[in-house]
């Protein structure tokens, strides 16, 4: 509870459970109403519009990776897929068009992002990874986790990739993929927006330095055949499309923690549109390139 | 080098399945991840790449099913799209080497080669 009320201290808690509240933590100076979770540290608002971005990046990250996945996956031996923090649950949607013959299920905090009515066959259970999940052991093929990075504090990262082996039946494969604080090359502003970006997240205890060691996590839990892969990213119009895409992406994605942040540190808003600005100019002119971490692993065969 | 087309619909159906020793499944996979590393830090993500990556995905993915023959030897069952595409690639790895490496990743070009040449083959 310590952790809740650093990340919300500022803010009037409505609810102990994970439902909507409105207005950024610290009572952010914008026009826009954004809604915020309460009773789970989670940086990022939950709201419409964070929907509509989350399934913008979904697409995003589908053109820059290749694929809705990394893990080299058989179709053959795919039973049960688990989508944890499943969001708008548009990946548990597109992969069960790629594998029709799985049972997929998504979790999150809140299911309230999930488009109405329901896709089916898909199964979307509301649960919180960090508290454990509602499954028995072994009881998926493949486990499937993103961008949580702003869900996980640091410290409880090597437990919950320990719950994910867990549910992951033996021979299933684990994969994780974040987004790092890492553009290269980064000039003086881009390191300026992300080390003020990182100081903040550091004190909620938010630390971008463990998405670094994803694949050593995975191997801590027990996994074998673990791969790692550092996967820089064009960021930029430069890039053609894919790269307009991720940064349409990435500015939404850094301008949805502006509020919060801004308010936490009395920073003005304009201060973080101008550094940013001056950040996007530095990924055009030196064709940067934002830095993507994946690990995937299997259990251990029986 | 020229690019990799995905062969037409109507050429897709499984060819007869490789059997490949223990030492081929290694050189294989070493091959087919060491290009997934190449072409992410390297090229643009354009969907003629995205399509190469997510062969190299589907290869990889067959290599490292569960329960090989005995012996560590495995059945690759290919459909002829996965068949041009691996040709492709190990022409692409080979294409790549410009200067004989230490070993043992000679060993590993020398049992690329032969497969390379197995996968010619009528």
């Amino acid at each position: 509870m310590a952790l809740l009320r650093t990340l919300f201290g500022h803010r009037r808690a409505r609810s102990a459970s994970a439902s909507p509240t409105p207005a950024a933590p610290g009572g952010a100076r914008s026009h826009v109403q954004r809604h915020y979770l309460t009773g789970v540290p989670y940086l990022l608002p939950k709201d419409p519009l964070e929907d509509q971005r989350l399934n913008y990046q979904h697409h995003a990250l589908y053109r820059t990776l290749s694929n809705h996945y990394l893990a080299p996956l058989s179709p053959e031996g795919l039973r049960t897929i688990l989508d944890v923090g499943t969001g708008t649950g548009i990946w548990a949607v597109e992969l069960q068009a790629l594998f029709p013959d799985a049972r997929i299920v998504g979790v999150d905090v809140s299911l309230q992002s999930l488009p109405q009515p329901l896709p089916p066959p898909c199964v979307f259970v509301r649960a919180n990874v960090l508290e454990g999940l509602p499954f028995p052991d072994g009881q998926f093929s493949y486990t499937h986790q993103r961008l949580l990075v702003a869900a996980i504090p640091a410290r409880s990262w090597p437990e919950v990739v320990r719950e994910l082996v867990r549910v992951t039946a033996p021979d299933g494969w684990i994969e994780l993929l974040e987004i790092s604080d890492v553009i290269q090359p980064a000039g003086p502003a881009t390191r300026r927006l992300f080390d003020w970006i990182a100081s903040i997240s550091r004190s909620l205890g938010f630390e971008m330095e463990v998405v670094r060691h994803l694949g050593e996590l995975l191997t801590q839990a027990g996994c074998v055949d673990v791969v790692q892969q550092d996967i820089p990213v064009p960021l930029g119009r430069w890039a053609g499309t894919a790269g307009q895409l991720l940064l349409t992406d990435v500015l939404h994605g850094l301008s949805t923690l502006k509020d919060s942040y801004c308010a936490r540190t009395d920073t003005p808003p304009e201060v973080f549109d101008e550094m940013l600005r001056e950040a996007a100019q530095e990924w055009e002119q030196q064709q940067a390139r934002y830095l993507f971490h994946a690990a995937y692993g299997r259990r251990p065969g029986r | 080098m020229s690019t990799w087309k995905s062969v037409p619909r109507r050429a897709m159906a499984a060819t007869e399945p490789l059997v490949l020793t223990a030492e081929q499944v290694e050189a294989l996979q070493r091959a087919l991840q060491g290009y997934r590393q190449e072409a992410f830090a390297r090229e643009l993500p354009t969907a003629e790449r995205n399509a190469r990556l997510r062969l190299a995905q589907s290869v990889l993915g067959k290599l490292l099913e569960p329960s090989p023959l005995p012996g560590g030897r495995r059945t690759l069952p290919l459909t002829a799209d996965e068949q041009a595409g691996l040709r492709w690639l190990l022409a692409a790895f080979r294409a790549q080497q410009t200067r004989p490496a230490p070993d043992p990743r000679t060993d590993w070009l020398a049992v690329l080669a032969a497969l390379e040449q197995r996968l010619e083959e009528p």
